[in-house]
C-alpha cells in the first residue's frame, strides 16, 4: 500500500507539473498570431486490486488538445479573403480617384468648360485671331489631359496586373508550406497524438493564401487539409500545385494552377482584388473615358466639319482618317462607306457640297445621297468629282482628299444661295421649256425627240445604254443623254434637270433666243406636244434669297407660277410655294402692284424677291430652293475626318487638329462666310449640352460627371461593405479568441488564485499535523 | 469500577467520533489533491475550507480525550500526560472493543499524516511552478517583451 500511495502521489504532481506547463505553454504563445490555446486532457486510471479492494490509482495526463473551432476558422478564411480584396480594390479605386484629379483645375471636368468658355468668348468676335488662339490652347489641354488620364489608367491597369504575378509567387509559397505541414502532421499523428502546434501552423498557412486568393478547404480523416480556389486544386494531400499568372496581348492577366490550360477564375483575395482592378474597374472606366472623348470628337467635328474658316471655302482639304482594305483586294476605293474600317459610322443621309466661284462669290449647292450599305468610296469620290470645279480621290494612305480648281472654293456648310435659279428654270433669260411632270419618265429603247434650235433642228435618239431602266428614266439621265449627243450644243440648246423636271433650254438668252419642240416619239412621255415653242426675255427674273433657315430640318420649297405674265404687271399673277411632299404653303403675290425686288414671306424665316421679268405656267417653269438645317446628314464629313476640329478616336489619341493649331484662322467659325458670322460656333458651343445616343441619350459633360461621381460612389459602396465585412470578421475573431485564445489577465488571476489558495491550503496542512501527530502519540 | 467502565464506554465513543473525523479528513484531503491536479482553484479553495468544521470538530474531541484522561488519570493517581490508549487498555484488562477502534485510530492516523504530508509536498511544487507562472505572465503582460515572445513551437515535440 505505501508503494501505491507513493506512486499515486508521483503521478499526481507529474500530472499537475504538465497541466502547469500546458499553461506555460498558452501563455508563452499568448501573443502569437494564429496560436490556439491548448488544454490538458486528465483521466483516472484504472483502479488496481488491493487485498481484494478496487483501489483508486490516481491520474495521469492522456493528450495535449488544441481548443479550436474548424468551422469558425473556415469562416474566417472565407472572411479574411473578402476583406483583403476589398482593401486591394479600395487602394487600386482610390489611385484611379485621384488620377482623374476631379473637381480640380486638372480635371477634364473643369478643362471642357474652359475649352467651351473659349468658345464662347471667340463666338462675340470670331475673327479676333487672340480670341481663336485662346479656343485653340483651349482645345490642346483638353485633348492633352485626355491623352494623359488614358494613359495613366493604362498604366494603372498593366501595374495592378503586374502586381498578381507578384501575389501568385506568395501563393505558391504559402501552398508549399501548406503541403509540407500536411506531411508532417499525418507523420507526428499516426502516433496516435494531436500536432496541435502544427494545425497552428497550417492553419496560419491558410489565412495566409486566404488573404491573397478565395480558398476553399476540406481536411480528411487522416488530418490532410486540400485547398481549392475556384474549383482549381492548389493543394493536394502533399503536393502543392504552382499558380501561375500571364498577362495577355490586351492585357488581361491570366491566372492558371498547375499545367491546367483553362485560367482560374479568382475573385477573392488581394489578387481577386487585383484582377477586379485590371480587368474591369479599369478597362470600364477607360472604356467610358473613351465614349466620351469618341463623342466629343464627333460631336465637336461634325458642328465644325461643315463651317468655313476665316479664310473663306478650302481651297483644298484632306481627311484625317483612313479607308482601310478590309476585303483585302488590294483596292481601297471598292469599299462600302459602311465597311470602310472609319472609325465613326456613316449614316445614311446627304452631304451638301458648295462650289464658289472666288471671282463673283456666287455658289451653287450639289447634294450627295449617301446610303453606306450600297454607297462604296469610289461612288462617292465619282459624285464629287461630278461637281464641276472640284477633283477628289484617294492619297497614298487611304485619306480623301478634295481639291478646287484655281478661282473656286468648296465648303460644307449649309448656308443659303443667295441666287438659287442658277439654271433660269424660272424666268431665266434663256428660251426655256420644262415637263409638266417629274421622274420617272417611261421612254422606249430609240426613242427620238426633234428639235428645232436656234442654230439649225436636230433629233436626238435615246439608247437603253445611257439609262439605267430607260422605262424608268431620270431627268438627269435623260438630260446627259440630249447634252451627249453633239447636234443638240450645235443647235443651240441644252437640257437640265431640276427637281426631277426636265428642261430644254436655249443656250443663248434674250428675246431672240428660241426652240420648238417639233415631234419625236419621246413627246408624249416628256408630256410635250409638237409644236411648243420656248422664247427667251431680256431680263432675267433672278430670284433672290434671303434670311436664315431657322427650321430644324433639311426643307425644299418649289416656286411654280399659278399663270403666265410680268412679274409686278400682270394682275392676279402668283407664284405658288410647295413643299416637299407637294403641300402648297403659301401664294405669293407678285401681280400688278408688286414692287419688283421687294422681299416676300417664306416659311422658316425665308424671304424671297424677284426681278423684273416673265414666268411661265405654261412653259412649266419651276425653281426648288433648298433650305438646309444640316449640311452633312450622312456624317461622311466626320467619318471621313475632313475639316475636323480634333484628330483621332478615343482618349488615347484625341488631338486638336494641327492644322488649326499651326494657323488658328483655319478654324472653322462661321456657318455662311460671311464677316462677323459666328454660326458654325454656336452649333459647336451647343454640343456642349447636347444629348448624344452613343453616350445613353446624355451630354459628354453630363455623362463625365456621372463617370467620375460612379468613381466616387464605388468607392462608398466599397467602403461600407469593407466596414460590414471587418465587422463580420472582427465578431468571428473574437468569437475565435474566446474559444482559441489565451487570456493573459485570466491566466494570472488563476495563479493568483493559487497563491493564495495554497496559502490557505498550508495553515490547514501544519494544523492537521501537529494535531494528528499528538493524536498518534496517544494512542 | 463502575465509574471506570462508565469512562471506558466514554472513551470508546470517542475513539469513534475520532475515526470518523478523520475518515472526514482523509476524504477532504483527497478531494483537495484531485482539485490541485485538475488546476480547479475553486474547488482547491471549497475543499481546504471544508477542513476547518472538521479541524473545530477534532479541537472538541481533543478537549473531552483531556477530560477522560484527567479523571481516568486521578483514579489511577497517575499522570494524565503519561497515559495512552494502550497503557489504559493495560490497566483495565481485555476491552475487545476499544482495541479494535485503537488499532483501526492507529492506521487512520497514520495515513491521515501521510496523505496529509503528501499533500503538503504536491502543493510545495505547485506554488514553486506557480510563482515561476506569475514572473512569466508579469513578464510576459510588458509589451517590451511580448514582441519577441511567441513562436510556434510543438508541444509534444
Amino acid at each position: 500500500m505505501p508503494n501505491v500511495g507513493l506512486n499515486i502521489g508521483l503521478k499526481a504532481l507529474l500530472t499537475a507539473q504538465s497541466a502547469l506547463d500546458n499553461v506555460g505553454h498558452n501563455i508563452s504563445n499568448a501573443s502569437t498570431p494564429g496560436y490556439s490555446r491548448q488544454h490538458l486532457l486528465m483521466s483516472a486510471d484504472p483502479a488496481i486490486l488491493l487485498r481484494g479492494l478496487a483501489v483508486g490509482n490516481g491520474v495521469s495526463a492522456q493528450q495535449i488538445l488544441r481548443t479550436a473551432d474548424a468551422l469558425l476558422h473556415r469562416r474566417l478564411v472565407l472572411q479574411q479573403s473578402s476583406i483583403s480584396q476589398l482593401d486591394q480594390r479600395l487602394t487600386g479605386m482610390s489611385q484611379v480617384e485621384s488620377l482623374f484629379s476631379e473637381p480640380g483645375d486638372r480635371g477634364l471636368n473643369n478643362l471642357m468648360q474652359s475649352f467651351y468658355s473659349a468658345l464662347s468668348s471667340l463666338s462675340s468676335s470670331p475673327e479676333d485671331l487672340v480670341q481663336r488662339t485662346g479656343a485653340v490652347q483651349a482645345g490642346q489641354s483638353l485633348s492633352g489631359r485626355f491623352n494623359e488620364l488614358a494613359k495613366s489608367l493604362a498604366l494603372e491597369r498593366k501595374d495592378n496586373a503586374s502586381q498578381v504575378g507578384a501575389q501568385v509567387s506568395q501563393v505558391n509559397t504559402l501552398s508549399a508550406q501548406v503541403a509540407k505541414l500536411n506531411k508532417e502532421i499525418a507523420a507526428f499523428e499516426s502516433s496516435g497524438a494531436a500536432a496541435n502546434d502544427l494545425r497552428d501552423q497550417r492553419d496560419r498557412a491558410l489565412q495566409g493564401l486566404s488573404q491573397l486568393v478565395n480558398i476553399t478547404t476540406s481536411e480528411g480523416s487522416d488530418g490532410y487539409v486540400t485547398v481549392l480556389t475556384n474549383g482549381a486544386l492548389l493543394v493536394g494531400k502533399t503536393k502543392a500545385y504552382q499558380l501561375s499568372a500571364t498577362i495577355a496581348s490586351d492585357g488581361t492577366v491570366l491566372v492558371r494552377a498547375g499545367n491546367n490550360l483553362r485560367p482560374v477564375n479568382v475573385s477573392g483575395g488581394s489578387i481577386g482584388g487585383l484582377v477586379h482592378l485590371s480587368q474591369s474597374f479599369v478597362p470600364d472606366l477607360l472604356a467610358q473615358l473613351n465614349a466620351v472623348a469618341h463623342s466629343l470628337i464627333r460631336a465637336s467635328n461634325h458642328a465644325h466639319s461643315t463651317g468655313i474658316p476665316a479664310g473663306g471655302p478650302f481651297q483644298s482639304l484632306t481627311g484625317s482618317n483612313r479607308v482601310q482594305d478590309l476585303n483585302d483586294n488590294g483596292d481601297l476605293t471598292d469599299e462600302l462607306l459602311s465597311d470602310a474600317g472609319l472609325p465613326f459610322d456613316v449614316e445614311t443621309g446627304s452631304l451638301y457640297v458648295n462650289i464658289t466661284n472666288r471671282s463673283d462669290s456666287s455658289f451653287r449647292t450639289t447634294r450627295i445621297d449617301i446610303d453606306p450599305a450600297t454607297t462604296t468610296v469610289q461612288d462617292l469620290i465619282d459624285e464629287l468629282n461630278a461637281i464641276p470645279h472640284l477633283d477628289a480621290s484617294l492619297d497614298s494612305n487611304g485619306r480623301l482628299q478634295m481639291t478646287a480648281q484655281d478661282g473656286y472654293g468648296f465648303d460644307f456648310s449649309s448656308r443659303l444661295n443667295p441666287h438659287p435659279d442658277t439654271q433660269g428654270t424660272l424666268g431665266g433669260g434663256a428660251a426655256s421649256l420644262g415637263t409638266s411632270g417629274d421622274e420617272p419618265f417611261n421612254l422606249a429603247n430609240g426613242a427620238t425627240l426633234a428639235v428645232t434650235g436656234p442654230a439649225s433642228a436636230f433629233t436626238v435618239t435615246f439608247d437603253q445604254s445611257q439609262f439605267g431602266d430607260i422605262t424608268q428614266a431620270t431627268a438627269a439621265e435623260i438630260a446627259a443623254a440630249i447634252n451627249s449627243d453633239p447636234a443638240t450644243a450645235t443647235g443651240g440648246v441644252r437640257a437640265v434637270a431640276q427637281d426631277g423636271h426636265l428642261f430644254l433650254q436655249s443656250l443663248t438668252t434674250g428675246s431672240s433666243a428660241s426652240f420648238t419642240v417639233t415631234g419625236g416619239s419621246a413627246l408624249g412621255s416628256l408630256g410635250w406636244t409638237a409644236g411648243t415653242q420656248a422664247q427667251g426675255q431680256q431680263n432675267a427674273v433672278g430670284a433672290t434669297l434671303s434670311g436664315v433657315h431657322a427650321g430644324t430640318t433639311n426643307e425644299s420649297y418649289t416656286l411654280v407660277p399659278s399663270g403666265d405674265g410680268e412679274i409686278g404687271t400682270t394682275a392676279g399673277l402668283t407664284i405658288d410655294v410647295f413643299d416637299s411632299a407637294g403641300l402648297r404653303l403659301t401664294s405669293l403675290d407678285v401681280g400688278s402692284g408688286y414692287q419688283p425686288g421687294t422681299p416676300l414671306t417664306l416659311p422658316n424665316g425665308l424671304k424671297v424677291s424677284f426681278g423684273v421679268g416673265s414666268v411661265s405656267a405654261t412653259n412649266n417653269d419651276r425653281l426648288t430652293i433648298d433650305a438646309l438645317a444640316e449640311s452633312d446628314s450622312s456624317q461622311a464629313l466626320v467619318a471621313l475626318g475632313l475639316n475636323s476640329l480634333f484628330t483621332g478616336t478615343d482618349a488615347t489619341d484625341i488631338s486638336f487638329n494641327q492644322s488649326i493649331a499651326l494657323d488658328p484662322r483655319n478654324l472653322a467659325a462661321s456657318g455662311t462666310g460671311a464677316l462677323g458670322d459666328n454660326s458654325a460656333l454656336r452649333a459647336l458651343i451647343g454640343t456642349r449640352e447636347m444629348t448624344l445616343s452613343d453616350l445613353g441619350g446624355v451630354s459628354t459633360g453630363e455623362f463625365y460627371g456621372n463617370l467620375v461621381g460612379s468613381v466616387g460612389f464605388v468607392i462608398d459602396s466599397a467602403k461600407n461593405a469593407r466596414e460590414v465585412e471587418q465587422t463580420l470578421y472582427d465578431s468571428l475573431r473574437s468569437r475565435r479568441e474566446q474559444t482559441s485564445g489565451v487570456n493573459m489577465d485570466e491566466e494570472l488571476v488563476n495563479m493568483l488564485q493559487f497563491q493564495q489558495s495554497f496559502s490557505a491550503a498550508s495553515r490547514y496542512i501544519t494544523v492537521v499535523n501537529s494535531t494528528n501527530d499528538d493524536l498518534l502519540r496517544l494512542i | 469500577m463502575i465509574a471506570i467502565q462508565s469512562l471506558l464506554n466514554s472513551l470508546q465513543a470517542w475513539a469513534q467520533e475520532e475515526l470518523a473525523g478523520q475518515r472526514r479528513m482523509l476524504a477532504i484531503i483527497a478531494r483537495q489533491e484531485q482539485k490541485l491536479c485538475a488546476n480547479d482553484t475553486g474547488g482547491l479553495v471549497e475543499s481546504t475550507q471544508a477542513l476547518e468544521p472538521e479541524l473545530a470538530a477534532q479541537s472538541e474531541r481533543v478537549e473531552k480525550r483531556r477530560r477522560l484522561f484527567s479523571v481516568l488519570a486521578a483514579h489511577w493517581q497517575a499522570d494524565p500526560e503519561a497515559l495512552s490508549l494502550s497503557s489504559i487498555l493495560e490497566r483495565c484488562g481485555a476491552q475487545p472493543g476499544l482495541e479494535t477502534l485503537r488499532d483501526e485510530l492507529r492506521r487512520s492516523t497514520t495515513e491521515l499524516l501521510r496523505r496529509n504530508r503528501r499533500f503538503s509536498a504536491l502543493a510545495g511544487a505547485h506554488r514553486r511552478l506557480v510563482e515561476e507562472l506569475v514572473g512569466a505572465l508579469l513578464e510576459a503582460r510588458n509589451p517590451a517583451s511580448r514582441d519577441h515572445g511567441g513562436a510556434l513551437v510543438d508541444a509534444q515535440a
